[in-house]
């Protein structure tokens, strides 16, 4: 199949073409013999010889002028041959990177299942990347051979190689499973937004079953709920103010966690107190408390500055906070659009954009979570005996509270002075969901990813070279 | 010699009147007054022939006009009346000439005009009759083709004029014809000395060599010789021809692709053509009239007789 990357020329090409068409309609033939008596004195003319050949030859000239309009327009449409894509592939989306090393067996077993137990209708391949050359289509039987890279390979990596894979095949349709262990070195800052651009379908991560790995996040996408470590056993939660009965609370009651009404309820210190928007003597009362033991997990705008606070505050809605590191408006970067969902640190991705606040951590402060652009978005800090943890995002924006990852994104904000989340740590289900986007078709037609091919310009420049040079020829080399 | 048969045959005299161009006809009337008009016209002030010849019978005195030769006054009568008179003789009725008209193939050649070469020398040559013979010399036609015809031996009596237009009329192009061989012929169809007036576009196969030495043997022998070249402006290369087959009607298989508008040596060698026969002529003692078919005929005839006259010993 041939594509043109500038149609236009195609269009002007043929506008082209028929002017030597119509000049050759149009311009009368000169009278083959005319008599002139002082004809002896005239010498001859080898333009005239053309013009005074005899049909065929005035037909051939035509054709090669058309010919040579046609060719140099394709030239200048910039075509590609393609070739003509048919049938319908299953790419099995190997990842040889170091993360695979020590579940190595295990991902060529499963990779020579997925590849054996494929439709007979369907073309299995095996598309490695993460490999010292790159990313190549392996065979089942030499798959032990593979020269896999020292670094692990990224998702970004991955969806890059089969987007590669697909366009420089024939196939039509296609569609993929991953095959990886889904740690967060999988990950990049920028891969939700990247996702549907390189890949646009459905990229179901085949499960993994290793003894000696951490689990895989794969199982959580399957089950529905999301891995969360368990929270201490004697924990409890007090919701401060007007956080009460809110889904905050079913979040925190959803971990097991007994949910006090009020700091007077219980005898102990509580294990987790979350506030939202406290005033100044309620923060002053909650921060001693956090200095006895207890997680403090403050969110929305605060109404006072306080240097136990983890984050630093720009504007003027806290006059009072230190105002320091880069300005982050609302909207946050100007060239970064909304990508549907926000992920705070490694340990939760909320469904919907929510409002950010402004500021930045503090220098000594723990970042626990992240918005889709990299930037803090929650951060914490010891006290005491216990922790403050700051939250750049309101607790109970229903955007925020909606989210399945919610209740694990409670807990990890409660942890956030004891947990540092490991690169080896698996995926949680919002960071799988990214990835595997079952939002997307199934099966992806390769047309749509572009073109890729042949390019013909050179050859049909040469073509038109060669042709104007047979027209010289022509003109130029009367046949007598 | 062969004698052609008599142009009267089958023949209304009315129809001799065709063979003179519109503008003449129009302008003049009739054959006679083509040949007056001439005289009067282009020749003004003489009141002669530009053929008078050389006779030594007095006719008449006339009155003194400016140009006339001094070395014709009669000066006796001069002093008897105190006034100029020239002395006018009765010219030599007896000189002989042949219209020797070219109706070769190549003469029927008309280029972009209406009027083919051969038409416009049977203007030229009528006209010429006309004139010949109302200055009393005796006139004969004669026409070259694929061979020479002699069609009227020359006479002066009346009823010719017509006998010869009538003549000039019934040519038509054909044949290869050679200018040279015709000369010749005609020359000895002269029993003395006489003019040979030829019309023709003279393009000879040897680049006129044959024509000159015909013409030097006629001059020779002290006959006159007048050589009216007639050509198209196409042939000199003075029309913008376009691309074509070019080949001379006379050898059709000498074609030759070309373009004579946009060729500037075709002028040039055509030019060096006839420049070179009007040379060959001049040498012999030959007069050579250059005519085109998109001239005036009145004009170009008269402009020669003209200067012809004024050239011409006046009797005296």
């Amino acid at each position: 199949m041939i594509v043109a990357a500038f149609p236009g020329f195609l269009l002007a090409g043929v506008l082209f073409a028929a002017m030597p068409i119509a000049l050759h309609l149009l311009t009368r033939r000169p009278p083959e013999r005319e008599p002139l008596p002082t004809a002896q004195f005239l010498t001859r003319d080898a333009r005239t010889l053309l013009r005074l050949r005899r049909r065929p030859t005035d037909l051939l000239l035509l054709f090669v002028r058309v010919l040579f309009a046609l060719t140099l327009a394709a030239a200048c449409a910039g075509l590609t041959w393609t070739g003509q894509r048919s049938g319908a592939a299953r790419v099995v989306l190997l990842d040889a990177g170091a993360d695979s090393l020590s579940d190595w067996d295990v991902v060529l077993s499963e990779a020579r299942r997925l590849q054996s137990e494929t439709d007979t209708d369907t073309e299995a391949v095996i598309l490695a990347y993460g490999l010292s050359d790159g990313h190549r289509i392996v065979n089942a039987s030499d798959l032990e051979r593979l020269q896999r890279a020292a670094q692990p390979a990224t998702a970004e990596a991955g969806l890059r190689a089969l987007r590669s894979a697909v366009l420089e095949s024939q196939w039509e349709t296609v569609e993929s499973v991953w095959l990886t262990r889904p740690s967060w070195r999988l990950w990049s800052p920028d891969i939700g937004l990247l996702r549907a651009e390189i890949w646009p379908g459905r990229a179901p991560l085949a499960p993994l079953v290793s003894a000696g790995a951490p689990s895989s996040g794969a199982d959580d996408s399957n089950s529905g709920a999301a891995e969360v470590l368990a929270p201490p056993a004697s924990a409890s939660a007090w919701v401060f103010g007007q956080a009460t009965a809110s889904p905050l609370q079913r979040a925190i009651e959803a971990l097991g966690v007994r949910v006090v009404s009020g700091v007077e309820d219980t005898d102990a210190n509580p294990g987790w107190i979350y506030a939202e928007q406290p005033s100044a003597s309620a923060l002053e009362e909650l921060l001693n408390w956090a200095d006895q033991g207890s997680a403090l997990v403050l969110s929305g705008q605060l109404t006072s500055a306080r240097d136990e606070i983890p984050w630093t505050i720009t504007g003027s809605s806290v006059p009072g906070l230190r105002e320091a590191g880069p300005a982050i408006t609302e909207a946050g970067p100007a060239s970064r659009e909304p990508s549907g969902f926000v992920l705070l640190g490694h340990s939760g991705v909320i469904g919907t954009a929510v409002v950010r606040q402004p500021g930045a951590p503090g220098t000594d402060a723990h970042v626990v979570a992240v918005f889709e652009d990299a930037t803090p978005a929650a951060a914490a800090r010891p006290l005491g005996e216990g922790c403050v943890v700051y939250v750049a995002a309101s607790m109970l924006d229903p955007a925020v509270t909606a989210s399945p990852d919610f209740p694990r994104l409670v807990h990890a904000l409660a942890e956030g002075c004891t947990s540092v989340e490991s690169s080896d740590s698996p995926l949680d289900r919002g960071a799988l969901l990214s990835l595997e986007r079952p939002d997307l078709p199934q099966t992806v037609n390769a047309a749509s990813l572009g073109t890729t091919g042949y390019p013909l310009t050179l050859g049909l420049l040469f073509l038109a070279l060669m042709l104007l040079a047979l027209e010289i020829g022509l003109t130029r080399e009367p046949r007598v | 010699m062969s004698w052609a048969k008599s142009p009267q045959e089958g023949r209304s005299r009315a129809d001799a009147t065709d063979l003179l161009p519109p503008e003449l006809l129009e302008r003049l009337g009739s054959l006679d007054l083509v040949a007056r008009t001439i005289v009067r016209g282009f020749v003004s002030g003489l009141h002669r022939s530009p053929f008078l010849g050389s006779g030594e019978d007095f006719s008449r005195h006339r009155a003194y006009q400016q140009g006339d030769d001094v070395r014709r006054l009669d000066w006796r009568l001069y002093g008897r009346t105190d006034r100029l008179y020239v002395r006018l003789f009765q010219e030599d009725s007896n000189l002989q000439g042949f219209l020797l008209v070219d109706q070769s193939q190549s003469m029927g050649f008309a280029g972009g005009g209406s009027v083919s070469k051969l038409r416009y020398a049977q203007f030229v040559a009528a006209a010429l009759a006309h004139v010949m013979l109302r200055g009393g010399d005796a006139a004969g036609l004669a026409s070259f083709g694929e061979r020479t015809v002699f069609h009227l031996p020359p006479r002066n009596r009346s009823g010719h004029l017509h006998d010869l237009l009538l003549g000039l009329e019934r040519l038509k192009p054909g044949g290869v014809g050679s200018a040279s061989s015709a000369v010749s012929e005609v020359g000895a169809g002269l029993r003395r000395r006489g003019r040979v007036v030829l019309l023709s576009d003279c393009l000879e196969a040897d680049g006129g060599a044959s024509l000159l030495g015909a013409v030097g043997q006629l001059r020779a022998r002290g006959d006159e010789v007048i050589v009216i070249r007639i050509v198209t402006p196409e042939e000199l290369g003075e029309a913008d021809a376009g691309p074509a087959r070019y080949y001379d009607p006379e050898a059709p298989q000498n074609a030759v692709d070309a373009v004579p508008g946009a060729d500037p040596g075709f002028r040039e060698r055509v030019d060096e053509y006839y420049d070179g026969l009007r040379r060959g002529l001049e040498e012999r003692g030959a007069e050579y009239v250059p005519l085109t078919t998109a001239m005036p005929l009145v004009t170009a005839l008269g402009g020669w007789l003209m200067a012809r006259a004024r050239r011409e010993p006046t009797s005296a």
